[in-house]
């Protein structure tokens, strides 16, 4: 894997500026570093051979010494630089795809979502973070042996050209061993990863039912399997370091032969006085130069792995096709039509929904039922041109006749007028109070705030905590069912024509589910379009009218998909509601 | 004891191990050291034209230690890591023992991504003390005296300055790093949370931010909780930043103490050339150890936090626990769940249900999230009783408590006369067991998923069980019957299979008094209902056997059979026992 994909992506140098400017800073600081790495060689070969060779003590060259002092502390504050500047462009890298991350991923849709799933939230909060190490450990190494590393060979050839020639002949070694190195252990260490990692996972999965298992009293044995698996996580991990040291092996033993193959030859060239003493001082102290950067680099290799790894899943979420927004306004809903026509959509077993089709007319009460799995949610979805079908079409019709594709209606002229409450209710930040006042129209008075609340038996929970209770994230300190009954007061004063509710009585119990099923009259009789998404009986039977939604059958459905995968859609909604 | 040595003794250290994997980094370092000691000699002494064999040694030293450094740091890595991930599986084993004997309920109390966070990364925060701070930080110790040695015989004030910078080097750089490492870790702690859970928001809730037409306002409060990272984070840069630049910057003393000692050891004619050699060039070389200090130090404040978070979790009476007790050579195949299980899980039914009394009973997570009051209940043997009240009233916290997870907040709970709190928690647990609905599925086959519940079940009872809760289809459509795997890497199991599952152990192991929660949500009405009434109709044994006694949280009052029992919680925590009409 460490030869397949660069060090360094050029994507991210063209699409993060903060990533563009460290490199340059990087290289131009780097530069800085070899000078005076250099300056140090020079002038302190220059003081050890006017010492010896002409007796001349090193406090009779003040100049020198403040030189030498000079490039000491140019290469500190270089590397003060560099850090200071990598620890910010990490910072601005890291918040700059974050934001476009998130962003992206969220106008990409729940497509986006359901075929990564996981993996994006983990991509766009923990994953990003691994660009921290890369910048600042990984890159700046890389970028010093890209300068530093030349610029002291090219000294070293000009002081003297035969331990240049060693330095130069051993380090193409370098690359060469650690592909080799790669290509030898790369079948079996990848083979002892996969082992890690179940290893691993059978050990979290012990940890993870700790609390079962003291619920059922079995919690005193699985300690031995605690540490038998940790054992043997120990021995196989051990298993894969034993080759990946190797690496780091090579790279320290060709660093160290190198200079001692300079080291002997110099030696001996000066035990014939075939070499002057300046430049042999000079190219020992150089020569450990040339690696130390390429030693660094493999030192730092695993950061760069993760950090490339994040880099490379970012841009290539980046580089998804957002679909476009629509161009013509959204015609009236309170007249109009909205139509599912032959509308499918893959998901992991098939085909949920499998060509649905169904219309929804203005002032109608619509159940769309189904069971889970059937592809209900999704439906709606593609109704709202949320998702985009894998064939057939969303509509939305006028009392004229004419036809508009959701896709090409304007989505904020089409949203404002629906209100759409999902199964896992969405509040925003606020009191009781302002979370519903913002969805009324301008100038609804306390009353009608009340008769809202009563209505979606939320009067208990106003009475006991005020209106004025806070509202945390996602409208925490509420229990979900008081949550769901809070979103039901805000569809009720809402002024939208259009309420599509999703799985409504899902966390609340008999009494409550008799106020929603009272609440979806009063909707119907204020003329309102109310669209249900429902597998309980009794919201059917307040229904004008029932659209079942199936998923392929069993026969028609791809061999592949069956068996193993029995019931994961259910799971999917069960996941949802939860 | 801190937190910290606390935690390492859980690791168990052998010194052999440790003194083993110090000695191979100080042989790699002075392999380094040794290096550019001899070929300074080397180079200044062959510049007086001695006899070539007078340099043999030197030579050959010099050849001998260019090959060396690489194998010892092969070694180095090994043995450290060797001991670092034995630590780890020790403090593993210790803290899983230390959870699983914890008397009290913070095992219950413990949100379940917390235990793994615990466990997993917290563990392993440790065991990187041992690779990134222990051994360095010894080898460096132990470099600072060969150098300082070193340099000694050949000039004292010399000598003197590589102390002083060595120390400086050695005690500031890793007191910013550690002050850097603090300052993040502050971050991640106040900002990064906010930030994450804004991040984790916008994406799981897309869809309904977008019709709600409040993306943009949350991609905005996004962008303002990173900036307000981005400020607390900044400012652990520079004194990282300043970490890193503390060794290039008191090189300087070092050299210059060095140079000026050679000047005056030369002129003075009492120094050879192979010692001026070694006293000019040595200083650019010494540093190797101590440039590990500052990440040392950024791993220490990393892990003193980690340790702080786990003293906490497995409380103050962890080291009471003997970590010899587990027996060893257990493995997970055939049957993974004996271990120490003795006697339990004896045959269904053998035993007459004990009478499950509560008294005055408050329950909930703490004295002010009290959720039910002032409970007074009566099961008596073979009764089968239903638990309803509205949505947050505290059913599942009811359930928890009567079985013992959780403690009361006030009140007690008692089986034929015994409080809870005076009986053995094998004995409470022989005779009443509970089943959240949150429980877990273990990541193995569908058989060892039930066998969880009571050692040497045959097949045939699985199978009767699985039959029973109506999960013969499903078992029919799995590639493996009940060898196939559950769980992350396995068949996936959705909502209503995985509540049916747990009942399913709740028939396998036919517990004297059985508490269920809410074992019939995510099913279809007719599946769900015919359910419950076979869990509630006391002459029903097709589930449960009759004469076992059996609580079950529901929110289907409609599907209660007449003549039950009906426990009905208020939302003000009050309640009230009625029949069934």
């Amino acid at each position: 894997m460490s030869i397949s994909r660069a060090p360094l992506d050029p994507r991210l140098l063209r699409e993060v500026r903060a990533a563009r400017v460290h490199v340059l800073r990087t290289t131009a600081l780097g530069l800085v570093q070899a000078a005076a790495v250099i300056a140090t060689a020079l002038i302190l070969a220059h003081l050890g051979s006017d010492l010896l060779v002409h007796h001349r003590s090193p406090t009779d060259a003040p100049g020198l010494l403040v030189g030498l002092v000079l490039a000491l502390m140019v290469r500190a504050l270089a590397v003060l630089a560099e850090q200071r500047s990598a620890h910010r462009a990490a910072t601005d890298a890291i918040a700059d795809l974050r934001g476009r991350l998130v962003e992206h991923g969220a106008r990409l849709g729940p497509r986006a979502a359901a075929g990564r799933g996981a993996d994006l939230t983990t991509l766009a909060t923990t994953g990003v973070e691994n660009l921290r190490p890369y910048l600042v450990g990984y890159v700046p190494q890389l970028l010093l042996s890209a300068t530093v590393t030349p610029l002291v060979l090219v000294t070293i050839l000009w002081q003297d050209p035969l331990s240049a020639l060693v330095a130069a002949v051993t380090l193409p070694l370098v690359p060469l061993f650690m592909i080799l190195i790669g290509k030898l252990t790369v079948g079996r260490s990848e083979r002892l990863l996969a082992d890690t990692r179940s290893l691993w996972a059978q050990m979290l999965d012990l940890v993870e039912g700790l609390p079962t298992l003291r619920a059922l009293g079995r919690q005193k044995g699985p300690e031995t399997m605690v540490r038998d698996l940790g054992e043997r996580h120990r021995s196989s991990t051990m298993g894969t370091l034993r080759f990946a040291f190797l690496s780091s092996m090579v790279l320290e033993l060709l660093a160290t032969l190198c200079v001692a193959l300079v080291a002997v030859e110099i030696g001996m060239r000066l035990v014939y006085g075939q070499m002057e003493l300046a430049p042999a001082i000079a190219v020992l102290v150089l020569v450990p130069e040339v690696y130390l950067p390429l030693r660094q680099v493999g030192a730092q290799f695993h950061a760069s792995t993760d950090g490339v790894a994040a880099v490379s899943a970012s841009l290539d979420v980046l580089a998804e096709p957002v679909p476009a927004d629509g161009t013509v306004d959204c015609p009236d809903l309170r007249t109009s039509t909205l139509r599912l026509v032959d509308v499918s959509v893959r998901s992991r077993d098939g085909l949920a929904p499998h060509r649905a089709s169904l219309e929804i007319r203005p002032g109608t009460v619509h159940a769309i039922a189904g069971p889970s799995g059937s592809g209900k949610t999704t439906a709606v979805q593609v109704l709202l041109g949320l998702l985009e079908p894998d064939d057939g079409r969303a509509e939305v019709v006028t009392t004229d006749g004419s036809v508009h594709d959701v896709r090409s209606v304007r989505r904020q002229s089409f949203y404002t007028q629906l209100v759409h409450l999902p199964q896992r209710p969405v509040l925003p930040l606020g009191t009781i109070r302002s979370v519903l006042a913002e969805v009324a129209p301008e100038g609804t008075g306390q009353e009608a705030l009340e008769e809202a609340a009563r209505a979606a038996g939320l009067d208990d929970v106003v009475a006991t905590r005020g209106w004025e209770a806070p509202l945390g994230r996602g409208g925490n300190g509420l229990s979900l069912g008081e949550r769901q009954r809070l979103a039901l007061a805000r569809a009720l004063l809402s002024p939208a024509p259009v309420v599509i509710l999703d799985e409504p009585t899902a966390h609340l119990d008999g009494a409550s589910e008799e106020r929603v099923l009272e609440l979806v009259r009063s909707l119907h009789s204020a003329g309102r379009t109310v669209v249900l998404i429902a597998h309980r009986s009794p919201l059917l039977e307040v229904a004008d009218v029932v659209s079942e939604i199936a998923p392929t059958t069993e026969e028609e459905s791809a061999p592949a998909a069956l068996g193993s995968s029995v019931g994961t859609s259910a799971e999917v909604e069960a996941g949802e509601s939860r | 004891m801190t937190p910290l040595r606390r935690l390492l003794g859980m690791l168990e250290i052998p010194p052999a191990r440790l003194t083993a994997a110090v000695a191979a980094g100080s042989a790699t370092l002075g392999a380094a050291f040794a290096l550019a000691a001899v070929s300074a000699w080397l180079i200044t002494t062959a510049w007086t034209m001695p006899n070539v064999l007078d340099l043999t040694v030197a030579v050959v030293a010099v050849r001998g230690l260019g090959v060396s450094r690489g194998v010892f740091r092969w070694a180095e890595r090994m043995l450290t890591h060797d001991v670092a991930l034995r630590g780890v599986v020790s403090l593993r084993t210790n803290l899983y023992i230390a959870l699983a004997r914890r008397r009290d309920d913070s095992l219950a109390r413990m949100r379940r991504g917390d235990l793994l966070a615990r466990l997993g990364d917290d563990a392993q925060e440790l065991g990187d003390l041992v690779i990134r701070a222990i051994v360095p930080g010894l080898v460096a110790l132990v470099m600072a005296g060969a150098v300082v040695v070193t340099i000694l015989p050949l000039s004292i004030p010399a000598a003197l300055c590589m102390l002083i910078a060595l120390l400086m080097a050695g005690v500031l750089a890793p007191i910013t790093a550690h002050r850097a490492a603090r300052l993040t870790e502050t971050a991640v702690v106040t900002t990064r949370s906010d930030l994450t859970a804004d991040a984790l928001e916008v994406l799981d809730d897309a869809s309904a931010l977008r019709v709600q037409g409040r993306l943009e306002g949350r991609l905005e409060g996004l962008a303002r909780a990173q900036r307000a990272h981005d400020a607390a984070i900044d400012r652990a840069a520079l004194p990282s930043a300043l970490a890193s630049a503390t060794v290039p910057a008191v090189m300087v003393l070092a050299l210059l103490g060095s140079v000026v000692a050679a000047g005056a050891a030369w002129m003075g004619g009492g120094a050879s050339a192979g010692a001026v050699g070694v006293l000019l060039l040595l200083p650019l070389s010494s540093f190797e150890a101590v440039t590990t200090l500052p990440a040392a130090a950024s791993q220490l404040a990393r892990s003193r936090a980690a340790a702080g978070r786990l003293a906490a979790a497995v409380g103050p009476d962890a080291l009471e626990t003997d970590p010899a007790a587990p027996t060893e050579g257990a493995t997970r195949a055939p049957d993974a769940w004996t271990g120490a299980d003795r006697g339990r899980g004896t045959a269904p039914g053998s035993a007459r249900a004990p009478v499950l009394e509560a008294r005055g009973l408050h329950a909930g997570y703490g004295p002010e999230a009290v959720r039910v009051r002032a409970l007074d209940l009566h099961l008596a043997p073979g009764e089968r009783m239903a638990v309803v009240g509205a949505s947050g009233t505290g059913k599942t916290t009811l359930l928890l408590t009567l079985a013992g997870l959780l403690e009361p907040v006030a009140g007690s709970v008692s089986l034929d006369g015994s409080g809870l709190a005076h009986l053995p928690e094998e004995t409470v647990r022989e005779r009443m067991i509970a089943y959240p609905e949150d429980a877990h599925v273990f990541a193995t086959t569908l058989r060892e998923n039930l066998r969880v519940v009571r050692s040497g079940v045959t097949d045939d009872v699985c199978l009767e069980a699985l039959h029973a809760v109506g999960l013969a289809d499903w078992l029919g459509m799995l590639p493996r019957g009940l060898d196939s795997m559950l769980g992350a890497d396995g068949t996936t199991v959705s909502g209503g299979e995985r509540r049916r599952l747990l009942l399913a152990r709740a028939v396998v192991r036919a517990a004297p008094i059985t508490l269920l929660d809410e074992p019939t949500e995510h099913l279809d009405l007719a599946r769900g209902d015919d359910l419950l009434r076979r869990l509630l109709d006391p002459t029903d044994g097709s589930l449960l056997p009759v004469g076992t006694s059996t609580v079950v949280v529901t929110h289907r009052q409609e599907a209660i059979p007449a003549g039950t029992p009906v426990l009905r919680i208020r939302p003000d925590g009050t309640s009230e026992l009625r029949r069934m009409p």
